[in-house]
């Protein structure tokens, strides 16, 4: 009996030993190091000029090549090369670049893109995407179309890029409506219009007089709903953008304005004004019934669809003062999600569903803001004298809003801001404009 | 008779009327064409200076005067002014907007053929939307005052039109004051 | 109840050698020179602050950067058994809290080794202000009311040498960590090199980790992928982030050579931050 207590005293002692020299240890590597802080610099990218045999492909592909560098640099998380840097130009996009001339400018990814004219009619766009770190290639895409709508594929080609390397979805191929205004503020003509989302291709959809204002896109981005005072009680249209057919959307008793359609395309939510008192409708477009959503005597207002269609969130003073408030999309279940000091109105849920854009005006000013859609999480990205209409890029990372100066001569202007509240930069337009409204991605 | 009962009644409104104004320091030139025919703009206020000159009741017909019935003698009879105004963010009528729609109830209810838009109007200082929606609840505060004072209700159609119809485009707290107002717009007079 | 003592010892026995056995396998072998008498050095996911006293003579820096050259040969000799090792160790935990003339110079030693050989020759007394700005943060998460108290339990549990700051501080988690500043060099290179997902959805579930080996030039030899935790196209961004983090702070030649054996073979987990 003393022995094996022996033995086992032994045994006992020879593990606290062990333990006791630190011989224990816990990984397979011996330093387990955590790395908790790094930064969000723009991602230094080379996109040379997509190569061509063609003169007009030549031509095309340096076209192209501008407006992907413009698109990745305007979205804050590139920095595009300047390509008189570049030390190596590739003469077939099928081989490897050769990496350390790419490392020593500090290339991170390197873009090689080529232009196929196969007629006059057709042209082909391909385009590898190399990891210059790692040597390898992270993917390659081939788009064909006409060779006029060689913008569109510079922006399929930035998308590409965009969403290989931060794992969201791009937006680049997308167009806003927005409102096109000139004059003075006391006799300001306001007329809709249409561009590119970097601002190419602007041109007016409608050609009446009639003030038009708040247009939004269907999902399908062939139709615009807006609402417009060419009638004696001002009305919610729609309009089929191909055809530039128009209809008035039902017959109301009484004024009706704010729309938005749901996400699957199929209810339009909107506000009616009846006896001086703002509600929330819902109209089914397939058989134009409308439903009631709101029975308060407060002002409900600027209503829109959450991603999943199951709620909405929308504006209301029901508890003194303008505030945001959420309920499901059979108007039950209403529940209060603003708490600061100050008025909030005009509510957006993002596309991808996390968060609340919203303007928010305390002392004097006015901001364009994100909560998540329980309330919490609200911060400020923007702040002047009158920030509002606040819209979402398809991904859900870019807020559109209007800006507009104090005065007389108060311009108004479109403006961009990343959800992170960096990147603040203005949407060039023709002239004044206001009230941008994202299309979804373009097929 | 009637005509020195009218002139007096006129006068003394005047008078009440200049009391209550608001204040104007800068005033834009109205403009008058090339905006769409459902908002014709107010006409000229040919009776501003009228007061001034018109203390002493006169017997005979006053060529300055609007023709009665008309538009303009609808402005003139309403104080010169068809606007009532609201403080911010308010909707509800101050006494001074109630005399102002007294009188105009009394001429709507004389020339009981006439219909109007009673349109509602907001501040830049707010969202394009909400102000949509405060505009109508100021258009149908003017409209049930109105009513109440004996106007039938279907001759008064009620429109907001937000803040995108300011009467001053000064961005300052006399500028937004006069935005935020309601506008009884009758489209046509009555003849005679 | 005859049994009961004889069958706890056995079961318990059986547990402790199974341990030995397990255990026993990863005793890294100690082949590499300049490696400073301390024991493998383990940085667990928890904060692990070794104990440290005042630091006694300031001025003693001045002749160091020559002693770690010098001390070779007594640690070779140390090193080629490892239980000659544990031995010297466990002499060390019996002490009482006094500096030993080996463990001294050891320590002593250890202190500017940690930094580069530059930095020490123009300043010493500049390198007390270093360690300060290095560990202040430390000290302030770790210390206690009654560091003296503490630094007892320390010992008890700590098993070899004294490492030397400024100012006294408790020994925190296993107390076996490697230097703060060398920490604080890597975390401060890799904040230059690894872009985070600071934007994506739950950044906080797109853990990644992998295993590093370097060459003594500070040249990544190998990467292993240990594991991530994120899924989707997020986490497969996330992967490629850190992978181009540990590529791009290449060469890794900021870390002292004479730790080579410690820092040749790393795990390194990247946790982006909401």
């Amino acid at each position: 009996m003393t022995s094996i207590l022996r033995i086992f005293v032994m045994c006992f002692a020879a593990l606290a030993f062990g333990l006791a020299s630190g011989v224990v240890t816990t990984a397979h590597a011996q330093l387990s190091i955590d790395i908790t802080k790094g930064n969000i610099d723009p991602t230094p990218i080379a996109i040379p000029n997509f190569m061509s045999t063609d003169s007009r492909g030549k031509q095309i592909g340096q076209d192209l090549a501008e407006v992907v560098r413009a698109d990745l640099e305007r979205s804050g998380l590139f920095r595009s090369l300047d390509p008189k840097s570049f030390i190596e130009t590739q003469s077939n996009i099928d081989y490897a670049p050769t990496f350390a001339d790419w490392r020593v400018i500090k290339a991170e990814a390197l873009v090689s893109g080529r232009i196929v004219m196969e007629s006059d009619s057709r042209m082909r766009v391909e385009f590898r995407l190399w990891d210059i770190f790692g040597g390898e290639q992270l993917s390659g895409l081939r788009l064909a179309a006409t060779p006029d709508n060689w913008r569109r594929m510079a922006h399929k080609v930035s998308d590409a890029i965009y969403s290989q390397l931060t794992g969201e979805s791009g937006y680049f191929d997308s167009r806003i409506v927005f409102i096109d205004e000139s004059g003075p503020k006391t006799d300001r003509k306001k007329r809709l219009a249409i561009m590119d989302q970097d601002g190419a291709n602007p041109q007016f959809l409608l050609t009446g007089p009639s003030t038009v204002i708040t247009p939004r896109f269907s999902p399908n981005t062939q139709k615009i709903t807006y609402m417009s005072y060419e009638n004696i009680v001002p009305a919610i249209y729609l309009l089929e953008i191909e055809t530039g057919r128009r209809e008035l959307l039902g017959s109301f008793p009484g004024m009706t304005f704010a729309p938005r359609f749901s996400p699957d395309g199929n209810t339009m939510i909107l506000t009616l004004s009846k006896g001086g008192n703002s509600d929330i409708y819902a109209m089914d477009l397939r058989s134009r019934s409308t439903t009631q959503l709101t029975t308060n005597s407060a002002i409900d207002v600027s209503a829109s669809y959450a991603p999943d269609g199951r709620n909405i969130v929308f504006n209301s003073d029901r508890g003194g003062s303008p505030q945001i408030y959420t309920m499901s999309s059979d108007g039950s279940n209403v529940k209060r999600i603003s708490f600061g000091k100050g008025r909030y109105n005009a509510p957006v849920w993002s596309p991808r569903g996390d968060k609340i854009a919203f303007v928010k005006s305390t002392g004097g000013k006015f901001h364009i803001g994100v909560m998540n859609p329980d309330g919490s999480g609200e911060r400020l990205l923007t702040e002047s004298y009158l920030d509002e209409g606040p819209t979402w890029s398809p991904n859900g990372r870019v807020i559109l809003f209007s800006r507009e100066t104090r005065g007389r001569n108060g311009k108004n202007e479109i403006w961009s801001v990343d959800l992170t509240g960096t990147n603040l930069r203005r949407v060039p337009t023709p002239g004044s404009a206001s009230d941008p409204a994202w299309s979804p991605l373009l097929p | 008779m009637t005509k020195n009962l009218i002139l007096l009644v006129s006068a003394a409104a005047l008078m009440t009327a200049c009391a209550s104004k608001p204040e104007v320091v800068e005033q834009e030139p109205e403009p008058v064409a090339a905006a769409p025919i459902f908002t014709p703009e107010p006409e000229p206020k040919p009776v501003m200076q009228a007061p001034v000159q018109q203390q002493t009741v006169v017997q005979a017909p006053d060529p300055n005067l609007p023709v009665p019935g008309s538009v303009a003698d609808f402005i003139y009879q309403a104080g010169g002014d068809a606007r009532v105004y609201f403080g911010y963010n308010q909707y509800n009528l101050t006494p001074s907007a109630m005399d102002n729609l007294r009188a105009q109830a009394a001429w709507l209810k004389q020339y009981d053929s006439v219909n109007a838009v009673i349109e509602g109007n907001a501040d830049e200082r707010g969202t394009r939307e909400y102000n949509l929606a405060l505009g109508a609840r100021r258009a149908e505060s003017v409209k049930s005052f109105l009513v109440g004072q004996g106007v039938a209700s279907r001759r008064l159609t009620t429109v907001s039109y937000g803040k995108e119809r300011p009467i001053d485009g000064r961005s300052s707290e006399s500028g937004w004051a006069r935005n935020r107002n309601g506008h009884t717009n009758v489209m046509n007079g009555a003849v005679g | 109840m005859r049994f009961g003592l004889p069958i706890s010892l056995m079961a318990h026995g059986l547990v402790l050698a199974g341990g030995i056995f397990m255990f026993g396998r990863s005793i890294p072998t100690l082949d590499e020179g300049e490696v400073v008498a301390v024991e493998i050095l383990t940085i667990s996911e928890f904060t692990n602050i070794r104990a440290a006293i005042k630091k006694p003579k300031p001025e003693e820096p001045a002749p160091e950067p020559e002693e770690p050259m010098q001390l070779q040969t007594p640690m070779e000799n140390a090193e080629v058994e490892s239980d000659v090792v544990e031995k010297r160790q466990e002499d060390a935990t019996e002490q009482p809290p006094e500096p030993e003339p080996e463990p001294e110079k050891v320590v002593d030693a250890e202190e500017p080794a940690p930094e580069k050989p530059k930095e020490e020759e123009p300043t010493p007394p500049e390198k007390p202000v270093f360690d300060l700005d290095a560990l202040s943060d430390i000290v302030n998460r770790t210390r206690d009311a009654a560091p003296e108290k503490n630094q007892q339990v320390a010992l008890e549990s700590e098993k070899t040498v004294y490492e030397y700051a400024d100012i006294s501080r408790t020994a925190s988690g296993e107390g076996t960590g490697l230097s703060v500043s060398l920490l604080d060099k890597l975390q401060t290179e890799m904040m230059r090199c690894w872009r985070e997902s600071r934007d994506a959805v739950d950044p906080e579930t797109l853990v990644v980790q992998f295993r590093i080996r370097l060459l003594p030039d500070g040249y990544v030899e190998k990467v292993d992928l240990l594991g991530e935790t994120g899924r989707g196209p997020y986490a497969a961004v996330a992967r490629q982030r850190a992978a181009a983090a540990i590529k791009k702070c290449e060469p890794y030649d900021f870390l002292p050579a004479e730790n080579y054996s410690s820092w040749k073979d790393m795990t390194l987990s990247f946790r982006p931050r909401a």
